[in-house]
């Protein structure tokens, strides 16, 4: 049996290590800091570490550690039937990013440790609630749950083949097999092209407003919550641009919430 | 079935599932940001404009989409065919080289078609020009060379994908961790006299002078033999071919467009 959990944890740990999706996290925080105001390009580093790079290390070994996050909630929003926030209590990333907006902003009364902290949860739960898998709507009581539908797998044969898929899970993972070599440099200069544009319209706003946003971009995908929903090869690679859109909204509203925190 | 099993079962499968991530297109990726960084200003905004992407992103677009109406005949397109004289066979439609130089003539008219027919013809030209290097995409007549699609085997008597291994293997070894970005760092530093040699000629000609690499990989890598097996001084040769093909077709996909959109 031990022999067994040693192989478990291995694969684990290779799998963990080659997570993917973590580039797309360090494009958004790479992006983000291009788009700071100066004055929260300094913030950032008395806080976080003079370089940028040392600054994401840091920030995915305190994330590995489980250091950012108490919670699983605090990475998630609900919406109402009308799209807007719920917040009832502070179990969710719109409290504790206004939480840490507030820290940030009061930094001068603050510890560093608290200040730090601050800045982490901003980076990780703007990041955390632009993925799509966290985004959770009334309207559908089983998006809080995790659900599956049928992904096309198996390589570019003529034949697809159809397996069954978590939804989260293709959320957090399911884009990254068609860039797996790319650095997050590519993935910057990529949405700068197809996203940049947007750059004023996405960092316009609350944070309560954003997630009504990301509710508009999520609310058609819950025809796919049908066990025999099943998505094409094509289909998968067109969702690609909605994926790329969240990573795009999160990069810039990272750096509007540094600018406000910071002004 | 008993826990254990069930344990190992998903050991398997989370580290199939991140290996089928990892091998993902580099050569198509490498080959797509070297051109992307030699193309002209004037080009690379034109190309933005229409993709709404940097090259990179639409580099196995073609693969994605060959099995898929109304893109179904290009699934063709994707090797370099021979006549029974061993000659690129330039009256073939499916040959990758006659595609290519048709796609370039096409648009050469660019001002006068409709935006989305750009994008499509460039999408193709993306993935062609990639391909028609590619050491193991090219066809033979049956009498004069063995056929691409043999296996080779492995230390376990497991069959080996020949293609799978030209298309990735060869060009990874000893690079399992580098990212595209260091690759045309490393690999793209050619000057432009060199560039200026590689890129003269046609998708004729480039092809004809691809073959002796093509035709060194049925000795190298002959039918059945041993992937793990291989010298290192082997290893190193079938590495060295593939990065001659990715070089030149990342610089000549970068003359392309820029001879396409210089006006």
């Amino acid at each position: 049996m031990k022999k067994l959990f040693i192989t478990l944890a291995l694969a684990m740990g290779v799998y963990t290590a080659q997570a993917w999706n973590w580039v797309y996290d360090q494009a958004a925080l790479l992006l983000a800091f291009e788009s700071m105001t100066p004055e929260a390009q300094s913030v950032m580093k008395q806080y976080l570490g003079e370089n940028i790079r040392q600054q994401i290390q840091t920030f995915e070994q305190a994330r590995k550690k489980g250091q950012l996050l108490d919670t699983a909630d605090w990475r998630t929003v609900t919406l109402d039937m009308d799209l807007k926030a719920v917040v009832a209590d502070d179990k969710n990333a719109i409290a504790q990013l206004e939480n840490a907006v507030d820290v940030v902003k009061a930094c001068a009364s603050k510890s560093s440790e608290e200040v730090a902290f601050a800045i982490h949860k901003i980076i990780e739960l703007t990041i955390e609630m632009h993925n799509v898998g966290n985004v959770y709507l009334e309207e559908f009581p089983y998006s809080k749950e995790d659900f599956e539908f049928q992904q096309s797998m198996g390589g570019y044969g003529a034949k697809e083949k159809f397996r069954p898929r978590k939804w989260k899970h293709f959320w957090s993972y399911g884009f990254s097999v068609f860039h797996s070599s790319w650095s997050a440099e590519m993935h910057v200069r990529d949405l700068k092209v197809c996203h940049g544009r947007y750059k004023e319209q996405y960092m316009a706003g609350t944070i309560r407003d954003w997630a009504t946003d990301m509710g508009k971009l999520v609310k058609p995908l819950y025809a796919w919550a049908d066990p025999t929903c099943r998505l094409s090869r094509q289909a998968h690679a067109e969702e690609e641009e909605r994926f790329y859109a969240g990573v795009a909204r999160a990069a810039y509203r990272i750096a509007a919430l540094m600018n406000s925190a910071t002004k | 079935m008993n826990k254990k099993l069930i344990i190992l079962l998903v050991a398997v499968a989370l580290l199939s599932v991140n290996k089928a991530m990892a091998w993902g297109g580099f050569a198509h990726s490498a080959i797509t940001e070297i051109a992307e960084r030699n193309l002209t200003p004037e080009a690379r905004e034109k190309i933005h404009h229409y993709l709404n992407h940097s090259l990179p992103f639409y580099a196995i677009w073609m693969d994605q989409h060959r099995y898929t109406d109304p893109y179904r005949p290009s699934g063709k397109w994707h090797s370099n065919w021979m006549d029974k004289n061993g000659a690129v066979d330039m009256n073939n439609e499916y040959c990758a080289a006659y595609q290519t130089t048709r796609v370039w003539n096409e648009l050469k008219n660019y001002k006068k078609m409709a935006d989305k027919d750009v994008k499509l013809n460039l999408l193709y030209l993306i993935h062609l020009v990639a391909d028609m290097h590619c050491p193991c995409h090219n066809v033979w007549p049956k009498e004069s060379h063995p056929q691409y699609r043999y296996h080779l085997t492995n230390n376990k008597g497991k069959k080996e994908s020949f293609h799978k291994f030209w298309d990735n293997d060869a060009i990874l070894y000893g690079r399992k961790k580098w990212t595209v970005t260091y690759y045309a760092n490393k690999m793209a530093t050619l000057s432009e006299k060199e560039i200026k040699k590689i890129c003269k000629g046609t998708p004729y000609k480039w092809a004809v002078t691809s073959l002796p690499n093509a035709e060194r990989t049925f000795e190298l890598t002959p039918k059945g033999s041993n992937v793990q097996k291989y010298s290192k001084a082997d290893r190193l040769e079938m590495r060295r071919i593939s990065d001659e093909e990715i070089l030149k077709a990342g610089y000549r996909l970068a003359y392309v467009m820029n001879q396409i959109f210089k006006k």
